[in-house]
């Protein structure tokens, strides 16, 4: 993430339904762009609390939803017009950005005990299973967008020497806490289910769940950086971590 | 205060509204699936918009009032009967202490709506009274024995109230369903918008909460992959198959598939009561033609009704 050297186009605004618009920033993704994308999220909120009611950032968009039976979307599409404008020229002035990148630490026990597909993938790459894991966690990631399952976050960009294709058959289960790679993406399955990326670890951290007002809890959210840290079986253990 | 569960039938849910200000954590919206008839089950007794409401998936489902108060049946017509006498749909009705509600499937629509004075009492999670089986967050699918519990009411003041007959949809008619050509809807070939709009399509079997998969025309997309983004209600997907998808309210957040358009909100909800087999077809529209004039979406407003 090289924050101070950011620039960003005005984006560009289209109605998508009745109810909601989609917010362009780019034709391709890149790394920066998540953080771009939450940063205009959260400014768009706070212009508009009372019509937006749901905000989706992905690669390359943000996907607004407002609330049509208190206003309209042609009346929204004038007030984002002016919203985006003024939000960009912030943007542009803004000199505390690289403050606002939030950076989420998540140990992971990498290991064939947890991880099915370590093994495969040292063979495939004629890497240790040792560098691979050095590879894994030596990079900085971003979360480019959140989905899928509640608090599956897509973070890239994996190093080329490790990145896998997805499995050519899905698995029926993959534990909750999987650390996985699918190319050039990896992630972490927040409950147990069906899965195709390649299982190298798994975290103790809990990766969703509910306070008491029924609030979901993520740790993640698009545009926060995330560093993997190795962890031995007895740490894995000592944090909570189930094998 | 409650209803007592005797049967429940497939699938019987607990639904409002939906959920707001959650998908960016990848919640789905969820939400009665056919918000039309949710909103009359509410507004034939006053409730407020978002009261929580049953949404009973064709039944046979039995349960019994442990107190008086009035309800309102909406929806797929499941042959509703009190203490075995059948009730009218589309209504409200007095219930006693002791009365059975019974609903048995039919074949005019897929789920009925049974809506209490002042809303059922459930679990409120992630800001709504919904629940998306596909997440397994947690359970709250009605079962047998369950008490689902609704507040007291004063019963002498209230009068019976039913829908006049413009909103009452046939669920066995021919949909079309309004499409706002949005997305990537510039991109698709003049050919397949126009084999879009021009033939009609079978709903097939593997069609739920989540999303409506019709069989038909084929449409062809050529320019390759693209990468996930928002999908809003009723987007039309076209997969590898070029078999259109519907999304609804149980669908995921983001999705990589390209999209004809959107169908517009009222259409979504008549399509959700389709059966596998039922025919429907696309017809694009502009915004102009499925609002009212102030453009906020009201579902009191007839104009932006398709014919029914």
């Amino acid at each position: 993430m090289h924050t101070d050297s950011i620039t960003q186009e005005l984006p560009t605004l289209d109605i998508v339904s009745e109810n909601t618009l989609l917010v362009s920033f780019a034709k391709e993704a890149n790394n920066q762009l998540p953080f771009i994308i939450a940063n205009a999220s959260h400014y768009i909120q706070h212009q508009h609390p009372q019509h937006i009611i749901d905000l989706v950032p992905a690669y390359t968009n943000l996907l607004l939803y407002i609330d049509h039976q208190r206003t309209s979307v042609l009346e929204m599409h004038t007030l984002l017009q002016t919203t985006l404008m003024q939000w960009h020229n912030n943007f542009s002035n803004s000199t505390a950005l690289k403050a606002q990148v939030r950076k989420v630490e998540v140990p992971v026990f990498y290991d064939s005990e947890v991880g099915p597909d370590l093994q495969r993938i040292a063979e495939n790459t004629e890497l240790s299973i040792d560098e691979i894991i050095q590879l894994h966690q030596q990079t900085l990631y971003t979360i480019y967008t959140i989905g899928f399952a509640p608090g599956f976050a897509y973070m890239g960009n994996v190093d080329v020497r490790i990145a896998e294709p997805r499995l050519p058959t899905p698995r029926q289960k993959v534990a909750a806490g999987s650390v996985g790679i699918a190319g050039k993406q990896t992630g972490i399955y927040p409950l147990e289910s069906p899965g195709g990326w390649n299982i190298i670890g798994r975290t103790p951290l809990k990766i969703i769940g509910v306070d008491a007002d029924g609030n979901l809890l993520c740790p993640f959210n698009t545009g926060d950086c995330v560093q993997f840290v190795s962890i031995n079986k007895q740490e894995f253990l000592a944090q909570g971590g189930v094998l | 205060m409650s209803l007592l569960i005797h049967k429940t039938g497939p699938l019987s849910l607990v639904q409002d509204e939906g959920r707001r200000g959650q998908q960016h954590l990848g919640l789905s919206q969820g939400g009665a699936i056919d918000q039309h008839a949710y909103f009359w089950a509410n507004h034939l007794l006053a409730n407020k918009n978002n009261a929580a409401c049953l949404e009973i998936t064709l039944g046979p489902f039995i349960a019994e009032f442990r107190e008086p108060s009035y309800i309102a049946v909406t929806g797929a017509d499941l042959h509703c009967t009190i203490n075995d006498t059948p009730v009218p749909n589309w209504q409200s009705h007095r219930v006693k202490k002791g009365d059975i509600i019974q609903f048995k499937p039919g074949n005019n629509g897929l789920r009925a709506y049974l809506a209490v004075a002042k809303g059922f009492h459930s679990l409120r999670m992630f800001a709504a009274f919904t629940e998306v089986p596909r997440e397994q967050l947690f359970d709250l699918q009605i079962r047998e024995k369950a008490n689902l519990i609704y507040s007291p009411i004063s019963i002498s003041s209230r009068r019976i109230t039913a829908t006049p007959e413009r909103f009452i949809p046939d669920y066995q008619s021919e949909l079309i369903l309004r499409t706002f050509a949005s997305y990537q809807n510039h991109n698709f070939s003049e050919e397949s918008k126009t084999r879009f709009c021009e033939n009609s399509y079978s709903v097939k079997p593997q069609s739920d909460r989540m999303a409506y998969r019709l069989s038909g025309a084929i449409l062809e997309w050529q320019h390759g992959s693209l990468l996930s983004e928002g999908v809003a209600l009723g987007s039309v997907q076209i997969p590898a198959d070029g078999q259109p998808i519907v999304l609804l309210n149980d669908r995921q957040t983001i999705g990589g598939y390209p999209k004809m358009g959107v169908v517009c909100q009222k259409d979504c909800s008549q399509l959700a009561q389709r059966r596998a087999g039922q025919k429907i077809r696309f017809e694009t529209v502009d915004l102009a033609g499925l609002l009212p004039k102030n453009g906020i979406f009201n579902w009191l407003h007839p104009s932006s009704y398709s014919p029914y």
